[in-house]
């Protein structure tokens, strides 16, 4: 138990943080709560060394998002299962948050894993370029080009988030 | 989510992404099981420890590795909890513990009673009635046999001491009949007629307050129960009287406020929001109240909306969506509450009906898990299933234990299915 002082507390606080990134990574409860069981499980046996280092959250976000992309490597493919998108009946009140809830999901879901993280670090929690660039392991300039695209895909499958993405803006890097 | 540094971009554009983000991971888990993490943690390392590349050492380190996993499965699920064996109804002090899939109400097994403190949250509660337990030709349970039983989460169960569960019509005991009982989505509170006074009282399952929220009213007359999202409110409609008017009661202090005359069909989460309408009659508009009982406005539905799937706590949690069906019962329709027009549609796979919402895009309900009864010996069980439905993709998972029961005639209640 020596091992591990502290882990049960960090993982009390900090799992519900990371359980809401990675269902929004994921999309599904199940793959979430499996997800942050591998990312901490992967923390485990250097909890020592990376809580003495004083930013252990850092630590396990950067193997939440490796693995979120390794696994869908290993999957062989990208995008969620799509499900078809509701009918509405004319236009989806977008105002309403219950809707767009659903057609953010959506949209999300067939965006691929990396465009998925992108929009998480950036527009979730809140991570610089840098930052972001440094998680995913990628260069500044691959945030900024994956991250217009995203952002461009999102408003592409799902007309009704128009409104949404109106001021998130990023100008294209060509590379 | 801790504060991160801005960049030019990003400071002060993205309100409106990021608070749709944020609302769609209320819909995700909330708890880590820190055990869980230790648990796979120790047993990885066993396994890195034990790899080593020799067929003897290969050889021991299997049978180490299937009694360490042995000793942990043992750790990780608690044995069979003892019970008494006992001929006829006996009543325990104890509360009695069920496995998953065990029958809840064992032949000749009566839990204790609720302990007057706290306890955990109730997931589930029946009224059997003592099916098992009645002497031939008596007709209706009396004593302890007539008690609403609670269960936990944990899978404990008690009986309800001083509710009134079933109950002998009169003048003549030729038949039984049920008083309701209402657990709240959270699983602390649950609302029921108490005996000693007939009043309707709420149990903070926290700290074992209870709150009178009613004056006494014959068991004939107990209202429909609604409790809001987060268990602070507690909306009451007359059974016996649709016209009557609804009232909506701070379930902390017991304090009422007067709604307006019908059903309540909905509560948003912290009960700022009160729908209530008619679902049988589609030319009467829905009431839209606040908390405090004044009406806000008057929604005509749409001629395509088919109120009569409502079954529950049919209003989002933030107040601004009514879930009903089709008359098939295999689409979910998305009203809003402000036009009164149908938002979206979606077909679900085999799961119809909602108790009450869970999260911005998901609901709770019920599922029947009961097996075909044919070659079964004896009363087969009646066992059921808390189900989660996804809006977005119209699957559904199960979520907690199922429930079974072995009785002729039986009512059962589920509540604490939020986290």
């Amino acid at each position: 138990m020596v091992h591990y002082e502290g882990l049960p507390e960090f993982v009390a606080a900090r799992g519900p943080a990371l359980l809401r990134s990675a269902f929004l990574l994921t999309g599904d409860r199940h793959r979430a709560e499996d997800l942050v069981q591998t990312a901490l499980v992967k923390l485990a046996p250097r909890w020592r060394r990376v809580s003495a280092a004083g930013d252990p959250e850092t630590y396990v976000r950067k193997i939440l998002y490796h693995e979120h992309l390794n696994w869908w490597r290993r999957r062989g493919q990208h995008v969620f299962p799509s499900a078809a998108p509701p009918e509405p009946a004319g236009h989806p009140d977008i105002a309403d948050r219950t809707v767009r809830s659903v057609l953010l999901r959506q949209a999300l879901g067939r965006l691929t894993a990396k465009q998925r993280a992108l929009i998480v670090l950036r527009f979730y929690e809140d991570r610089s370029e840098n930052e972001t660039a440094t998680l995913l392991g990628c260069s500044v300039g691959t945030v900024k080009s994956q991250t217009h695209r995203a952002l461009a895909r999102l408003r592409a499958l799902e007309p009704g988030l128009a409104e949404l993405l109106t001021d998130t803006e990023i100008p294209e890097v060509v590379r | 989510m801790s504060p991160q540094a801005h960049d030019t971009f990003h400071d002060g554009l993205h309100d409106g992404l990021r608070g749709a983000l944020d609302e769609l991971a209320e819909d995700a888990p909330t708890r880590v099981n820190a055990a869980r993490v230790l648990t796979a943690a120790r047993r990885r390392r066993r396994l890195r420890l034990i790899a080593v590349p020799s067929a003897t050492a290969l050889t021991a380190a299997a049978a180490v590795l299937v009694g360490t996993a042995t000793a942990g499965g043992g750790a990780d699920h608690p044995g069979p909890a003892e019970r008494p064996d006992a001929p006829l109804a006996t009543r325990t002090d104890a509360p009695l513990a069920t496995r998953p899939g065990e029958i809840l109400n064992p032949r000749g097994v009566l839990p204790g009673p609720l302990p007057a403190g706290k306890v955990e949250p109730v997931v589930y509660g029946f009224l059997d009635h003592c099916g098992w337990l009645r002497p031939k030709g008596a007709a209706s349970a009396s004593g302890a046999c007539a008690q609403w039983r609670l269960v936990g989460r944990s899978g404990k169960q008690w009986r309800l001491p001083d509710g009134v569960g079933s109950r002998a019509v009169k003048p003549r005991d030729y038949m039984s009949a049920d008083t309701p009982l209402a657990i709240s989505p959270d699983g602390w509170r649950i609302a029921y007629q108490r005996a000693k006074d007939q009043r309707l009282v709420v149990r903070d399952l926290s700290s074992g307050k209870v709150t009178p929220v009613g004056p006494p009213t014959a068991p004939t007359d107990v209202p429909q129960m609604m409790f809001s999202g987060d268990g602070t409110h507690l909306a009451l409609s007359s059974q016996a009287n649709p016209g009557a008017r609804a009232s909506l009661v701070d379930t902390r202090t017991g304090a009422a406020t007067a709604l307006q005359a019908g059903t309540v069909i909905g509560v948003s989460r912290d009960a700022s929001t009160i729908v209530q309408g008619d679902i049988w009659d589609r030319e009467k508009p829905l009431t839209v109240s606040g908390q405090d009982g004044a009406v806000r406005a008057r929604v005509r539905v749409a001629p395509k909306v088919d109120l009569r799937g409502i079954n529950g706590n049919a209003l989002s949690p933030d107040g601004r969506t009514l879930l009903t069906f089709n008359s098939g019962m295999d689409t979910a329709v998305l009203v809003n509450l402000g036009t009164g027009e149908i938002a979206s549609e979606r077909r679900l796979s085999g799961v119809g009906g909602a108790q009450a919402w869970v999260g911005p895009t998901t609901y709770f309900t019920v599922r029947d898990k009961s097996r075909d009864p044919s070659g079964t010996e004896g009363m087969p069980p009646h066992a059921s299933q808390g189900v989660i439905v996804d809006l977005t993709t119209g699957e559904a998972r199960e979520t907690g234990r199922s429930f079974s029961i072995r009785t002729s005639r039986s009512m059962t209640v589920f509540g604490g299915f939020l986290p």
